[in-house]
């Protein structure tokens, strides 16, 4: 049996990191500065 | 032995001995030795945290994991990646604000004043927990760097523990935080460059992304979802496979070494710079780890042995010698700045919350500071000792056993907890002790009955009784008196006192 990575599940592997380093970008612009 | 490779890894241990010595000059108080008193810029909390957190398990487990089970590894480092984000978010600024305000040094410090606990039994119990979690997980880094020391080396395990454990103690012994967060930071580069040069000239080698897809489809061969998010499963055993890997995540609120970093930032502020910093190493470290995996099963030949090792395997099988010397002395890093962390987690609750609080001694800072070597030295003394009693060719042994409780039981007893405290105000001090112990408790029996073991992993279980716990005795019990703190409540009642919450 020879399986291929789908493209389905390259999508699915590719999300997280680009999703969690897009939020903590928003989460530094959008979070305010004082202390 | 491979000079070259000797040598890389001898400028390492210089390296890191150098940073113990200039960074005892840094320190005068006990504040300094536990929390660096509270001075660190956001790359240093940034780096210290993840490398602190991660241990040798990112550099030699999930490598290993992605090697025998094939794509499905992800899942862990999704998991991680989203506990790291929680942590860094939700949990970091809220904890440096209201702990700059209680001026807490340590977790038990934070719970006994957040819920004003004048009978000590939070702290005791907290101290408790963390004293003996982190003393047999000191004891159980050891001993992989004892094995990591002995494989590459070829020497025996008691001389790799001994040189292991000699250099970590000396460098947190003397420049305790200080020390333990500067070496995290080299250590946390070395990991990372590991992590993305190994799977980097693996790609390249096998031809690159196309060739490698085709090259693990080949080797994968029979073995069942090895290109398969789904790790050939189906319905419920699918579902609770999932939810288990992800559920490693949840443990990172729970970790008191990891914890610290935030507490020890300059100003609460900073932290949404490490916030950036921290997660989007985590996200190349975690990848990468997984790839270094994966990538082995295309390129090692033959028999790999212990899955563990590939990433040794592939430095050595990849890279000139000296190169796979800084990568192992990588390896080694994870193990280090992990075990140092801890080691300084557990001294803290012994000198800060035994010593200092709950017997209420008085001493003068420098016998704090000496007290707190002393006992940073005696801990990693008894944890070389249970780690030179382990038998190298049979690992299974008391410390592998509580290990195995040490992330799940931290994560249970102490995540709720925390998390809760620093957003609802309603926490009543019996709230928070039932969360401890029923969190704690739920992990030990869980792990006991082999049924439920391999059914679910223990955190999940472990982290919903504790949550469930806080929250329902905390409705049963009297609110505490007054407007509890919070996080912005700390800001803004320090800063209505004229104080400073920030330092």
């Amino acid at each position: 049996m020879s399986e291929c990575l789908h493209a389905g599940t390259l999508i699915l592997i590719a999300l997280p990191p680009v999703a969690f380093v897009i939020a903590v970008i928003v989460f530094y612009f959008a979070t305010a500065e004082e202390d | 032995m491979d000079i070259g490779l000797l040598m890389a890894f001898l400028v390492y241990l210089i390296v890191l001995i150098g940073v113990g010595i200039i960074t005892y000059r840094m320190m005068h108080t006990h504040d300094d030795y536990y929390l660096a008193g509270r001075r660190l810029n956001p790359w240093v909390t940034a780096l210290s945290a993840e490398a602190s957190s991660e241990s040798g398990w990112l550099l030699l487990g999930l490598p290993g994991q992605a090697f025998s089970m094939g794509v499905g590894a992800f899942w862990v480092a999704f998991g991680c990646l989203a506990g790291t984000f929680f942590n860094w978010t939700a949990v970091a600024g809220r904890l440096r604000k209201i702990t700059g305000f209680f001026r807490a040094i340590t977790i038990p410090d934070y719970l006994e004043s957040r819920f004003d606990d004048r009978s000590h039994t939070l702290r005791v119990v907290a101290a408790l927990l963390i004293g003996v979690f982190m003393t047999s997980y000191v004891a159980a880094q050891l001993v992989a760097s004892g094995k990591a020391l002995s494989v590459t080396f070829g020497i025996d395990y008691v001389p790799a523990v001994l040189v292991g454990s000699a250099v970590i103690l000396f460098y947190t012994m003397m420049g305790g935080f200080f020390a333990v967060a500067w070496t995290d930071v080299v250590q946390a580069v070395m990991m990372i460059i590991g992590l993305v040069v190994i799977p980097v000239v693996g790609t390249i080698k096998l031809g690159g992304p196309g060739a490698v897809v085709a090259r693990l489809a080949e080797c994968a061969g029979d073995t069942s979802g090895f290109m398969s998010m789904r790790v050939g499963r189906e319905g419920i055993a699918l579902a609770t496979f999932i939810i288990g890997m992800l559920g490693i995540g949840l443990g990172y609120p729970g970790q008191p070494h990891v914890l610290v970093r935030f507490m020890a930032i300059k100003r609460p502020s900073l932290i949404r710079k490490g916030a950036l910093i921290g997660i989007i190493w985590a996200a190349i470290a975690l990848y990468g780890a997984v790839l270094v995996g994966l990538l082995a099963r295309g390129i090692l030949s033959g028999d790999v042995g212990d899955p563990e090792r590939v990433l040794p395997l592939m430095a050595m099988e990849l890279l000139p010698s000296w190169i796979a010397g800084i990568m192992i002395a990588a390896a080694m890093a994870a193990i280090m700045s992990t075990a140092d962390s801890q080691l300084l987690v557990a001294s803290s609750s012994f000198v800060q919350d035994f010593y200092h609080k709950t017997f209420g001694r008085k001493p003068s800072q420098s016998t704090l500071v000496l007290l707190s070597r002393l006992v940073t030295l005696g801990i990693g003394v008894l944890g070389m000792v249970i780690a030179l009693r382990q038998d190298p060719e049979n690992p299974v042994g008391v410390v592998f056993w509580l290990v195995l409780y040490a992330w799940g039981g931290l994560a249970s007893a102490f995540g709720p907890v925390i998390v809760l405290s620093l957003y609802w105000k309603r926490v009543t001090r019996a709230g928070a002790l039932a969360g401890m112990l029923s969190g704690a408790a739920t992990v030990i029996v869980w792990e006991s009955i082999p049924v439920l073991k391999e059914f679910l992993y223990v955190l999940i279980p472990g982290v919903v009784v504790s949550s469930i716990a806080v929250i329902v005795v905390s409705l049963l019990t009297t609110p505490p008196p007054g407007p509890a703190l919070t996080g912005d409540a700390a800001a803004g009642d320090a800063k209505a006192a004229g104080v400073d919450a920030g330092q």
